[in-house]
Formats: C-alpha cells, structure tokens, sequence
C-alpha cells in the first residue's frame, strides 16, 4: 500500500482536513475499554455523505484496504479495532435526522444519529413518541446498536433493537447503493416486511456486508405516565422466577435483574466482593407506563397481586421500592430513573477497563447460568456482576456477565481474557449464544455452528465483498 | 463529624444505604448538634439486613450485625423504613406492625431526624 498517494485521494474525496493520519491522533481509533488487543489504523477518514462513502468503498477495493465503520467507539469486544489497520470510517458527521413519521411511527436516521440527539430532539419538537434505549450513554449511535442487535428498555415488548429496524440504505462493498425493507418498493421506511429480508444482510454481521447510510427505526408512543420500581430478592432463584411470570402479565414495557453487586457499586463500592447471607442477592426492576391514572392503578394492582401470590409462596424479597423514593435517598440511583444512562461507575473506574460477555438464550437456563458464572468470576477474584432481562415477551432472556479491570496492566487483560473464555464455554453449553460476539467468542462457536449455515454465510460474504475490505477479522468469513 | 463504616466493601446494602443518609443530613449544624447531646448505641433492621448505630459525641459508626448492648431497636421491611424516613404513612406503618420499635424509646427520637429523607 503506497500510503502517501492512498491519502492523496482520500484527501480529493472529503477535502485535506477530514483525513487523520498521524499516529498521534488516530492511536485512540484503534482500542477499546475491553481486553482486546489494540491496533491502529492507517487512516481515519470522516465523511459526510454517501457519494464520499461510495467513492473511500471503490478506492479501499481497489487498493485492497480494509474498512472499519465506527461511530461512538464505545463498542465493547473489539468490534471496532481495524485489525488490518487501513481506514475507519468515522461517521460521527453523518449525523441527520433525515425524517420522522409520526403516523407509522418511525425516524430515519444517519449513522451519527445518538440516542440523546433523536430523543432531544422528539422533546424539542414536540413529538410524544419514543424510541428504545440501551444501557448505554447518550452519545452511541442508534444505527450501530441496532445492527449489531442490542437489547434496550423496550426489548420486552419488542425484542432486539435489529427488530426495531424498518428499512435501510447502504453502501454495499463494490461501492453500489442498496434499499432493503419497504424502502426498497416504496418512499415509505415503515418496515423491513413484506419484501424478502435483505435487511438482515447487515444485522450482526459487524459491519461485514457495507456500510449503512441511512436507517428507519421504530418509535413507539410515550405515555405520561410511567412508573419503575424494584424488587430486592434474598435468592437469585426468587428472582427469576419473578421475572419470567412477570414477563408473561403482557402489562411491563421493561423487566431487568441485576445481581448484588451493582446496588453496592452505585453506592461506591468499586469492587464489592462479599454478601452477607441476610442481604438481598438480586433485585428485579419493573418498567411500566400508561395512559390514565386508572390504568396505572389496575398495574399497580396486578403487580401487588402478584407479589402477594409470592409471598404466599415463600419467597422472600424487599420491595416494591419505587425509584423515586430511592432518588430521595441518593441521588446516584438518578443513573437508573431516566433513559439514556450513563452508568459510570462502570465506565469510568480506576482502571478504565470494562469487558462482558453477553448472551440471548433460554431463561429456564438463567439459574444455572448465573450460579456458575457467578463461581468462575469469583475465582478470579472478580464481584459476580450479571444483567439479566426477559426479552420479546419472555420468549427468551439476556444473561450478561460484565467485569471492570485495569486495562494497563498486561496481567489483569489475561486475566480476564480467561474469564470471559471460561463464561463463554459455560453459557454455549448453556444454549445462550453471545450477541456482539468479539473474534475470540466466535471462534468458540463456530466449532459448533450448523456448518451449512457457516457455508451460506462464507458464500454471501465472498459474494458482497470479494476483496474482503469490510471489517475483516468479524465472524472468521 | 464523621460517619465511619465499618468494613466498607463488606458492609451490607442496608448499612450503606444508612450511611449515605446519616452524610446528606448531618450536612446540618442543626443535626450535627442533635448528635453531639445524644449517646446511643441502637440496632436497626430492615428486612433481613442488620446494622447498628454508635451515636457518640462527634461520631457515629455504622457496623454490621446487632449489637447485644443496644439501648433500641427499630425492625422492619426495607419499605416500611424508608416510609419512616419519608415521613410517610407512619400511622399505617405502626398501626400494623411493619415496623417494630423497642427498647429505650428516648434514645431513638435522634434516630427519626437523622435519617430523615
């Protein structure tokens, strides 16, 4: 690769000054907050449009440069570090609202568009629809967590953010343009039926198949009124149990279970390590909204109703304890009362490392799942922090286990490189399969995958990008 | 003053959440003084979670656990006392049980002011 006349033309394509290429500046675009091994780019280039986008496509096939498209660059598992160097597309710029259809309910948004702009500027303007959130702070970009299939605070009702995606535009890698979803027929976004999928071509696939430019994602209405609330249970196993009848009453817009350690981190414990058998090992928190007044009453009713059943039941819990009065208490519990959050005591720690291994699977594995994980962190000298959520109605959950580390230290990197290896093997044999997935997960599962699916998804990837520039290095293709 | 937790990172929930109160209040000359004339050595309970609370002089240390020599007690869901806290419901809440109080009444009437929420 001749670098100086690479960037020559990069220069001609967006102009001198959205091209980086001193090892100073773009260092940062080659690491991330997980234990992966940081690489470097060899140029960062920002592009505002999607001519610009089509034209750095044609030149990296050409010149056999790889591509990275990266926005917050909050990505967690090395999705977003050029392992081959060559250029990250930086779209922080592309960052317009393109449309809002208030009567079908969806924004078309740029992939610069963060949750904290969109949900701005539905506020400012007015518009009483809201989108669903990640755990997750402001500035991530909505297009990126929904390709890469996250969850967020509406994933109860409506499953993974890829199914939040309506229709969308990309530059594909030979540098052509393509609609899929509704918008492939049609100047209306409303959805990715009823045409075949093609949608599905670039969600999880890491940025693999092109480079989206535009996507059409649900809004969903915002009722007034609205209500969380959280449930402190002794057992784990309380806990789950709670969450799958909850989740099955068809009344919350959002259930989460958080393991001990997360109510003593937002206290200020940075590293809590031991419960006392009389303190509560898990607690449960309920989402819901609604209309009236009288609505929120009947909820509220079924949800003493059922803990009512539960108590007769045996199980012991503490609660319900509204986030309001919590907010009262401290007001660090401020991090869990409004979306989107910025939860930093688990971004911004001493070491500045944080890594999970997250999964989709089956919720009747929860309890096994978290006890087992719980061991392998513990044995590492790591607190047993789990988020766990029911997704799209119950039908199957979120186990995630997350670790905070010095990422400077070589060892505590290894260290927890094990970690994640020794959670990951668990929850495959689990049956939960990890979403996001970094390089290392994939080769775990790969072993194990149907091999004619492995087959058809080399063959699309040869297909779409036979020069292999998109992000290579995801999903061993 | 100072609030010392004894044992910090082992300190049950219950223990930090007292401490993060008994902080925010005794922000207040006015609760400050209150301690200062006060000498207690009381056990709270909220749900299954124990503390007790030293109230001496210029201290007050939260430790985990009943102490055998406390001169009262509080007990109740973890609801309830947040309820006290709150000044919310406290007939309701005596009324029915959900929260028990014994020992040397006097000794607690310190306790309602400092974790007034």
């Amino acid at each position: 690769m001749e670098k100086e006349n690479i960037l020559k033309r990069l220069e001609n394509i967006v102009g001198k000054e959205r091209v980086l290429s001193k090892p100073d500046v773009i260092t940062s675009y080659g690491e991330d907050m997980t234990e992966a091994e940081p690489h470097a780019p060899d140029f960062v280039v920002k592009p505002k449009t999607v001519d610009e986008i089509q034209k750095i496509v044609r030149l990296a096939n050409e010149e056999k440069i790889s591509i990275t498209p990266v926005v917050a660059g909050t990505n967690l598992g090395g999705l977003a570090i050029p392992v081959q160097g060559g250029i990250v597309l930086d779209l922080k710029e592309m960052n317009r609202i393109v449309e809002i259809n208030q009567n079908e309910m969806y924004a078309v948004v740029e992939p610069g568009v963060t949750f904290g702009q969109l949900k701005e500027y539905l506020v400012q303007n007015k518009i009483n629809l809201t989108i669903g959130y990640p755990l997750s702070p402001p500035y991530v970009s909505i297009v990126a967590n929904c390709l890469l299939d996250g969850l967020g605070n509406l994933s109860l009702t409506h499953g993974s953010m890829g199914e939040w995606i309506g229709s969308l535009e990309a530059v594909l890698p030979d540098g052509g343009l393509i609609k899929t979803g509704s918008a492939a027929l049609s100047n209306v976004w409303f959805s990715r039926a009823p045409l075949p999928d093609l949608t599905g071509l670039f969600v999880n696939w890491q940025g693999t198949t092109g480079v989206v430019t535009k996507m059409s994602i649900q809004l969903w209405p915002n009722p007034p009124l609205r209500r969380r609330t959280f449930i402190l249970t002794y057992s784990v196993e309380g806990g789950f149990n709670l969450m799958r009848d909850f989740s099955r009453t068809r009344i919350f817009d959002d259930i989460g279970g958080l393991t001990w350690p997360t109510g003593k981190m937002l206290m200020g414990i940075e590293k809590p390590m031991k419960r006392d058998d009389e303190e509560p090992e898990f607690f449960v928190y309920l989402d819901y909204s609604g209309n009236i007044k009288e609505e929120m009453n009947a909820k509220d009713k079924i949800v003493n109703s059922l803990l009512k059943q539960y108590k007769i039941k045996g199980v012991e819990f503490e609660g319900p304890i509204e986030v309001e009065d919590l907010l009262k208490v401290n007001a660090t519990f401020a991090k869990f009362a409004e979306f989107p959050m910025t939860l930093d005591f688990l971004i911004e720690t001493t070491g500045g490392g944080l890594t999970w291994v997250g999964t989709y699977g089956p919720t009747a594995a929860w309890e096994k799942g978290l006890r087992e994980g719980e061991k392998i962190m513990k044995a590492a000298n790591f607190p047993p922090i789990a988020v766990t959520r029911p997704m799209k109605g119950g039908h199957y959950g979120v186990l995630r286990f997350i670790m905070i580390f010095n990422k400077k230290a070589p060892e505590d990197r290894k260290i927890v490189a094990e970690v994640n290896s020794k959670l990951c093997d668990m929850v495959l044999d689990l049956g939960f399969i990890p979403y996001k997935a970094p390089a290392w997960a994939v080769k775990k599962f790969i072993k194990r995958i149907d091999p004619n699916y492995l087959r058809v998804m080399r063959e699309i990837k040869k297909m779409f990008d036979p020069n292999g520039i998109m992000n290579p290095g995801r999903w061993f293709l | 003053m100072t609030i010392t937790i004894e044992s910090p990172d082992t300190q049950n929930l219950f223990g930090l959440i007292i401490a993060s109160i008994l902080e925010k209040n005794l922000n207040e000359p006015k609760k400050q003084n209150l301690i200062r004339r006060h000498k207690s050595l009381i056990n709270i309970q909220a749900g299954k979670m124990k503390v007790n609370l030293t109230l001496s002089g210029d201290n007050v240390t939260i430790k985990q656990g009943f102490n055998d020599e406390a001169n009262a007690y509080v007990k109740g869901t973890l609801g309830a006392l947040l309820n006290l806290g709150l000044r919310r419901r406290l007939i309701r809440t005596f009324l029915t049980g959900e929260i028990k109080i014994g020992g040397n009444i006097l000794r607690l009437l310190p306790l309602m002011k400092l974790i007034s929420i």
